[in-house]
């Protein structure tokens, strides 16, 4: 090793015989290696934005509860990771929106005794049909496709 | 295997040797970081090249969809922020880059015979560089890119005598709509990337053959 150091660059490279692992296979696999890894690690969000966003993922059928557990509470659940709630409205139908206020993104609360949806933060209203009717929020609580089948109810995507 | 490959090439192409040139081309001793701000305005270019196409997968050039098709890329597309905002970084980096070289090239009087076209194909590039940015601008469609339009081609327009008639083929009409769109979209993804491709050959091929300048 000391030799080496001490007359770095005037021995003659290792021979390299077929199969061996000599210095500078090793150090040219490592090199090329890293470098292979470094630039997937550039190409796997260009191919991610270019693979189209499919209906199937975005709509996905959700089985959120059955009809019997349904209260004038409402039953309240997440749908790809949006607070939601699903609520029986005076005809029986079951409705389902997304709890995310439309002018600025607070947590809606259900108000079960006024029948509609109050925001803590601008005090905005909506009505147990998502319409928006009082306060600042600019449209109505996103609506989801509500099915029944049997006693299991279901939301699958935006209405 | 790796190697494998390479001599497959070597034999057909003579790969090694020509990358040995490439990487071993001298350098002069003067040369210092100044000198890198061409290499990275095209380094630049390269990134635009990428994300554009990338862009173009979901950008609709119509009055109608432009905006909201952005939106659809900044709001919904995995990683669409991440590309669009490097080509919209990328593009004010580029300019500046641009600006830097030339001055480099300026105050070191690099720009003397024998090398006086290769300081013009890359005044023709600077301006070829503002005219993507230019065009480039008005593809988002928000009130900042059609404000910016109606200045930039009502400018055109005070031109004496021949003004109304660019300012007219540069809107594709009498005011701004479909038709100045898929122009500036055309002259943006077309026009301009192969123009500017075969003049950076030319600046590159010219430069490589005359080498660096001396210094002052």
């Amino acid at each position: 090793m000391i030799d080496d150091r001490t007359d770095m660059g005037q021995t003659p490279p290792e021979k390299e015989s077929a199969g061996a692992i000599t210095r500078r296979r090793f150090l040219t696999a490592v090199f090329a290696g890293a470098t292979a890894v470094g630039l997937s690690g550039f190409a796997a969000p260009l191919i991610r934005y270019a693979y189209p966003v499919l209906k199937g993922q975005v709509y996905a059928k959700q089985k959120v509860t059955t009809v019997s557990q349904v209260t004038v509470e409402g039953v309240r659940f997440d749908y790809q990771e949006t607070p939601s709630m699903l609520i029986q409205l005076e005809d029986k139908s079951f409705a389902a929106y997304s709890l995310v206020c439309t002018h600025l993104g607070c947590i809606v609360k259900w108000e079960p005794k006024n029948r509609d949806f109050h925001c803590p933060c601008h005090a905005g209203k909506f009505d147990e049909n998502g319409i928006n009717i009082a306060g600042p929020p600019p449209s109505p609580l996103p609506k989801y496709k509500v099915a029944v089948e049997g006693q299991d109810i279901f939301v699958e995507g935006i209405a | 295997m790796k190697l494998g490959v390479v001599d497959f090439l070597d034999e057909r192409f003579d790969v090694r040797r020509a990358t040995r040139e490439f990487v071993n081309h001298p350098v002069p001793d003067h040369v210092n970081w100044l000198y890198c701000f061409g290499g990275i305005t095209f380094l630049c270019f390269l990134i635009q090249a990428l994300t554009g196409v990338l862009l173009a997968f979901y950008y609709q050039p119509t009055m109608e969809s432009a905006y909201t098709s952005v939106l659809h890329i900044m709001d919904d597309i995995p990683f669409g922020v991440l590309i669009r905002s490097l080509h919209a970084w990328t593009a004010n980096i580029m300019i500046i880059m641009v600006v830097f070289h030339m001055l480099r090239v300026f105050f070191h009087g690099a720009y003397r015979p024998p090398r006086e076209l290769n300081w013009l194909t890359g005044v023709i590039l600077f301006f070829i560089t503002i005219t993507f940015g230019f065009s480039g601008y008005l593809l988002p469609m928000n009130q900042l890119s059609y404000w910016a339009t109606k200045v930039g081609t009502e400018i055109s327009g005070a031109i004496p005598f021949v003004g109304q008639y660019v300012q007219a083929f540069l809107l594709g009409g009498e005011k701004i709509g479909d038709a100045t769109l898929t122009r500036f979209y055309t002259i943006h993804v077309v026009i301009l990337p192969i123009t500017i491709s075969a003049l950076l050959a030319l600046h590159f091929l010219m430069v490589r053959k005359q080498g660096i300048a001396d210094p002052l």
